[in-house]
């Protein structure tokens, strides 16, 4: 019997405390920058909360004055008075929430480059251990939450707070009786909320989870369609979802009956006070101790008094999910980044060599990728590493790059450790051809120009042009400018390598690493990027991870790596009669090629 | 909005709940509505306490009783309300889309390759969301607001009409500032959603490019375009706040207007002697009492507006119909009986729905009941399409395909499905346990069963070394399995299926040759007593086949045995030599 579990995943929901001094303190040196604009909003916040609480005062001395008192004048000069207040009450209001938002806004987006650019100084393998989804809900959602902090909170705890201040101080001053009255009430409003907001927030995170299994079981079970229709799955599938929709659909109804039962209990709790009001005041009035005007006053105070209390744990909560997103986020700000650079670096120009010497590498422990390797590389020549898939030559230029650090031995440039230069004065010395060229979102000219924006089109098309990819570049709608979708869908193999080439050289670099393509490729593409591997290798040094057969034989050492070690050197024809690895090799793949 | 009417028959469903519902709605608003009017009378007696300087006390607590029964009856009915019409509009919500679930388990493959999976999910979450909030707050305030509205007019009226049409004038703009500045609110969020998640893209980029960004010292550049998309980012965020911050003031403004309007029309009123002190607060808290509905009117409206885009986007779904089912041909599954597994193509000449040249040409082929068959070819030669008309995957002409002597086609796609276990080039494993994803086809199979499975393919030694075993969770909040044992478990799900025909796509190419071979001799035993076709781009996992042939663009350019085809010195040949000499190389250490 299959089973649909329905599990409710908090792990990525854990809540921490909702104080811890030193997080908030970090978290505000962001506001540091923006400390006027924060100023004033609070300064607007608190004039609004003075015409909120003057509002309901000018109804009472309206009653109590002009209309006692049967005076048609004064009503209308309170009136527009009152006028005055509402414009003013909306300007403040209008001003002090949009400049709150603007700093929440201003705030997150320095919290999101600094973010951003942490990613790109972590190591490598960080991103090998981390599934990129997670780390994204670092610079998306997490930020997001810290946002409501900003927007919702902060400012809006400030205003209540001196709301309740100001009207408190009010009310005791016209009838510290009634007063009273209201504030019996004000712990069962408290109450009521907290129980209330404590529950819903449970329940929300239930049908949150829930909510993301349901959506999660929908996504595999339209990607795996065929596999339950070859399977005869419906019926059961069928059941798993409805349990799953059955889940969430309680989770939502947990949460209705909190809602449900909470407004009418808040309603019931202020007509309470109301009545309150009403029986004290009658009886209060009779020795005319309050006006009707206070009483009125009273009244409509009544209705927005208990609001900040009802919001006074909703802050709470925000506050206590901003705590937890904070800390993943300088988490991941103070991770180490790994691949130090020295401190005061060598200038780097190749002049002699490129020598690995004893180089031991892995990943991971002792799983050895590179055993005992050592070669040397003159300027000029070319380089070509052979091997079956696996035996460790992509690892090479990766280490050649200092992507990675190696574990024993040495990597060396012009006899110097390549730890001694900056890294990526070092990455500047080598143009890299991937196998599989990574298209980024944008054109093709942004493409092949990457960051350097002083490459003006025209060189672009120029160095198109050397390594023949002007062709179909030009033949594209837009040229150089046509759109390049993700991942580059819409270039074959053999364009993308010729894009690869041109990218590589728009930096001019003094060494080329080429991972050529394995792929087979149309004949007449594979003749343009022959005819362009002869020109640029014969120009510069070349560090090659072969496959064709025309590359291998112009190499002036071929290097051939077996199971991490390397097991064979010399030129094509020194190894072929040797007769050993490399020889089955090329018996393998060049047979009939070439 | 007629879109809108097609979910009828889901709050219709619970009658009595529906009703009951209403009953309480319609009670809730009227008492409310009733409420200030006590409140009014209360103020008299406030007022005639202080002329008189003393109190009626007898009144007074009939006032205050009456109100105190009122908002608790009215507190209870609301209650009544909320929980049972909400509750009905999330039960609506589930039993819709289970029935959408069920419609997208019956679609055919052809429809999961024209449409994107996010499209599909967005549809069944999102859109979904959309409507519900129709079905639910939508009506639940509409109605509200319906018999709210009125009723306070008719008993303001009856206090004072010139008074009352005053003071309502700046109240009939909270519906249309709401609904206006909803729909802007939600276009400029949609703004931002949009704008986050091309920054997630660019991030998500930057991220499983870091390679590259880091070998070519893209990382101040990558910033650089990262700011850019940040900054609008902000920019549009700040265009939400902008019209954000003014919503509540400006509704809280207009609320205010209408207050001061009764104060000082009222107060004019009141000196002139028209009312008095307690129909005035009467008229007072009226106001307050339609604010809500006012506002909830214009939301509602937008509410509407975005339910009806979901509901066409979810009824387009709705219309796709699958391309393969049981239709009038089809024949009852106890009048075909067991199929034993033979396999005949008749001059089978197959296209994908949507046109394009044929992937398969004239097949000509017979695979006796309890033969296997080796497929052999390059990339894109027609193997696989092979293979997925035997299941009937896709649409396949009549007459063409025929199982047992059947024509494919009148077989009951179920009945059909039961005999063949199918492992597909791709494998797609659930996110569930190991053991429920080897029993997936079989779900009554028992731990014996499914560890037998497993040995056949070689994985239960693996699954052993689990610290969960066999309740080991894969996927997304389990463990991933490698290429090989992910294959492995394939094929485990199709042999524990125990079916007359079983299909074999590509699916030990992750698999070292050792396993593979134990795979195989396992397989062998079971496969003498069963129709298998295996693809393979190994020789090796085909050459014990009683058949093999060789596609080449959709059409059997070789066939024979293993020594036959090597004899031939064609595709087949070329690619067995080439093979062993790679074995070969590995073999040198």
């Amino acid at each position: 019997m299959a089973r649909a579990r329905v599990h409710d995943f908090h792990e990525d929901e854990v809540l921490g405390k909702a104080y811890d001094w030193p997080l908030l303190k970090r978290l505000g040196r962001y506001l540091i920058p923006y400390k006027r604009v924060v100023y004033l909003s609070i300064a607007l916040a608190l004039g609004l909360s003075v015409t909120e609480a003057v509002g309901p005062l000018i109804i009472g001395w309206i009653i109590d004055g002009p209309i006692q008192g049967g005076s048609t004048g004064g009503l209308a000069l309170w009136s527009m008075i009152y006028l005055a207040v509402i414009a003013v009450g909306l300007v403040l209001e209008y001003a002090s929430f949009y400049l709150i938002q603007w700093t929440g806004q201003m705030g997150m987006r320095d919290i999101r480059h600094e973010i951003f650019a942490k990613f790109q100084r972590l190591h490598l393998q960080h991103f090998d251990k981390n599934p990129v989804g997670r780390l994204l809900t670092r610079v998306t959602s997490d930020v997001s939450v810290l946002n409501e902090l900003f927007a919702a909170g902060v400012v809006a705890l400030i205003k209540d707070a001196l709301l309740i201040v100001i009207v408190t101080v009010w009310m005791l001053w016209l009838s510290w009786r009634l007063t009273l009255v209201i504030y019996l009430a004000v712990p069962v409003i408290f109450l009521i909320s907290w129980v209330f907001r404590m529950r819903v927030r449970e329940a929300y995170r239930t049908m949150r989870a829930r909510l993301s299994r349901l959506n999660a079981f929908i996504q595999e079970s339209v990607q795996g369609m065929r596999t339950v229709q070859v399977f005869n799955r419906e019926p059961l599938s069928m059941d798993q979802f409805h349990e799953l929709n059955t889940a969430l659909c309680d989770a939502h109804r947990a949460t209705i009956t909190n809602y449900a039962w909470f407004f009418p209990a808040i309603e019931f709790v202020t007509n309470l006070s109301l009545a309150g009001l009403i029986v004290a005041g009658a009886v209060l009035a009779t020795g005319e101790t309050v006006s009707i005007g206070v009483l009125v006053t009273f009244v409509i105070w009544l209705q927005r008094f208990f609001r900040p209390i009802q919001d006074l744990s909703e802050r709470y909560n925000v506050l206590q999910s901003a705590i937890t997103s904070s800390e993943r986020i300088f988490k991941l700000l103070d991770t180490p980044e790994e691949i130090p650079n020295p401190r005061e670096p060598r200038p780097l120009r190749l002049e002699r060599t490129i020598e690995f010497r004893d180089v031991w590498f892995a990943y991971h422990d002792e799983e050895w990728i590179l055993r005992d390797v050592s070669f040397t590389v003159e300027r000029g020549q070319t380089a070509a590493l052979v091997g079956a898939t696996g035996a460790g030559k992509t690892t090479v230029a990766s280490l050649l790059l200092r992507l990675y650090d190696i574990q024993r031995g040495q990597i060396l440039i012009d006899g110097v450790d390549i730890r001694e230069f900056d890294k990526h004065a070092l990455r500047r010395l080598f143009g890299v051809v991937p196998q599989d060229l990574f298209l980024f979102h944008g054109d093709v000219a942004g493409n092949i120009r990457l960051g350097h924006d002083d490459v003006s089109d025209e060189e672009i098309r120029r160095i198109c042009e050397y390594v023949n990819a002007w062709g179909f570049i030009s033949a594209r709608e837009g040229g150089l400018h046509a759109p390049v979708a993700e991942r580059g869908a819409g270039f074959s193999v053999g364009q993308k390598q010729l894009m690869a080439f041109a990218r590589a050289l728009a930096f001019d670099p003094q060494v080329l690493i080429l991972d050529e393509a394995t792929s087979s490729v149309d004949t007449e593409t594979e003749q343009l990027i022959q005819a362009t591997l002869a020109k640029l290798m014969a120009s510069r040094t070349s560090v090659v991870i072969a496959h064709r057969l025309s590359t291998i034989q112009r190499a002036d050492q071929i290097l051939v790596f077996h199971h991490g070690r390397l097991r064979e050197r010399g030129t094509h024809q020194e190894l072929l009669q040797m007769g050993g690895i490399y020889r089955g090799l090329y018996e393998l793949q060049f047979q009939g090629q070439g | 909005m007629k879109r809108l009417l097609a979910l009828t028959p889901y709050l219709t469903r619970r009658p009595l709940w529906l009703v009951l519902g209403l009953v309480c709605l319609v009670l809730t608003s009227l008492l409310v509505a009733y409420i200030p009017r006590v409140v009014g009378l209360a103020v008299d007696v406030f007022e005639a306490s202080r002329e008189t300087a003393s109190i009626d006390m007898g009144r007074l607590w009939r006032v205050v009783g009456g109100l105190m029964a009122l908002a608790l009856v009215a507190g209870v009915f609301r209650f009544g309300m909320r929980k049972l019409l909400i509750d009905l509009s999330r039960l609506a919500e589930r039993d819709f889309r289970d029935d959408l679930f069920r419609h997208l388990l019956g679609l055919s493959p052809s429809f999961y390759d024209r449409w994107m999976t996010g499209d599909v999910v967005t549809r069944l979450s999102a859109d979904m969301d959309a409507v519900r909030m129709v079905l639910g707050p939508g009506l639940m305030y509409l109605v509200q607001t319906a018999i709210t509205v009125p009723t306070v007019l008719v008993l303001m009226m009856t206090i004072d009409a010139p008074l009352t049409l005053v003071s309502l004038v700046p109240l009939i703009f909270v519906p249309l500032v709401t609904w206006a500045f909803a729909n802007e609110m939600y276009h400029r969020s949609r703004a931002m959603q949009d704008q986050m998640s091309t920054l997630s893209t660019m991030v998500q980029e930057t991220l499983s490019g870091q390679r590259v960004v880091k070998s070519f010292n893209q990382e101040g550049a990558q910033q650089t375009r990262f700011e850019a998309i940040n900054e609008e980012y902000v920019h549009r965020g700040l265009r939400f706040a902008s019209i954000f911050s003014a919503f509540f003031p400006m509704l809280h403004a207009v609320f205010a207007l209408g207050l001061l309007i009764t104060v000082w029309v009222g107060g004019g009123r009141l000196i002139s002697g028209a009312i008095g002190y307690g129909d005035l607060t009467s008229i007072f808290l009226w106001i307050f009492v339609l604010y809500w509905p006012l506002i909830s009117l214009g939301w509602v409206m937008s509410l509407l507006q975005r339910g009806s885009a979901s509901m066409e986007r979810i009824q387009e779904l709705l219309a796709e119909r699958p391309d393969v089912a049981d239709g009038p041909a089809t024949r009852p599954a106890e009048e075909i009986g067991p199929l034993r597994g033979g396999i005949e193509f008749r001059g089978l000449t197959f296209a994908y729905p949507g046109a394009g040249p044929p992937a398969l040409c004239g097949i000509d082929l017979a695979v006796p009941a309890g033969r296997t068959l080796g497929i052999v070819g390059l990339t894109g030669s027609g193997k696989s399409t092979l293979a997925s008309t035997v299941a009937r995957l896709y649409p396949v002409p009549d007459g063409q395909v025929l199982i047992d002597g059947h024509d494919i086609n009148t077989i009951p796609l179920r009945h059909l499905r039961s005999h063949i276990g199918f492992v597909s080039q791709e494998t797609f494993l659930f996110s569930e346990s190991i053991e429920d994803n080897i029993r997936f086809g079989q779900p009554e199979g028992t731990r014996s069963e499914v560890e037998m499975a497993a040995e056949l393919s070689q994985l239960d030694d693996q699954i052993r070394s689990f610290p969960d075993q066999w309740e080991t969770m894969l996927g997304e909040r389990g463990i991933n399995l490698s290429g090989g044992q992910r294959q492995r478990a394939a094929i485990a799900r199709a042999t524990i299926l125990d079916p007359a025909i079983l299909i074999l796509d590509d699916c030990l190419s992750a698999v070292d040759t050792d396993t593979e071979e134990r795979i195989l001799r396992g397989l062998r035993g079971v496969m003498s007593e069963r129709t298998t076709l295996i693809i393979a781009h190994r020789i090796s996992t085909v050459m014990h086949a009683d058949e093999i042939i060789v596609l080449e663009g959709g059409r059997i350019t070789e066939r024979g045995c293993h020594a036959e085809l090597v004899a031939l010195d064609g595709l087949y040949a070329d690619l067995h030599r080439r093979q062993q000499l790679e074995a070969e190389l590995e073999r040198v250490d």
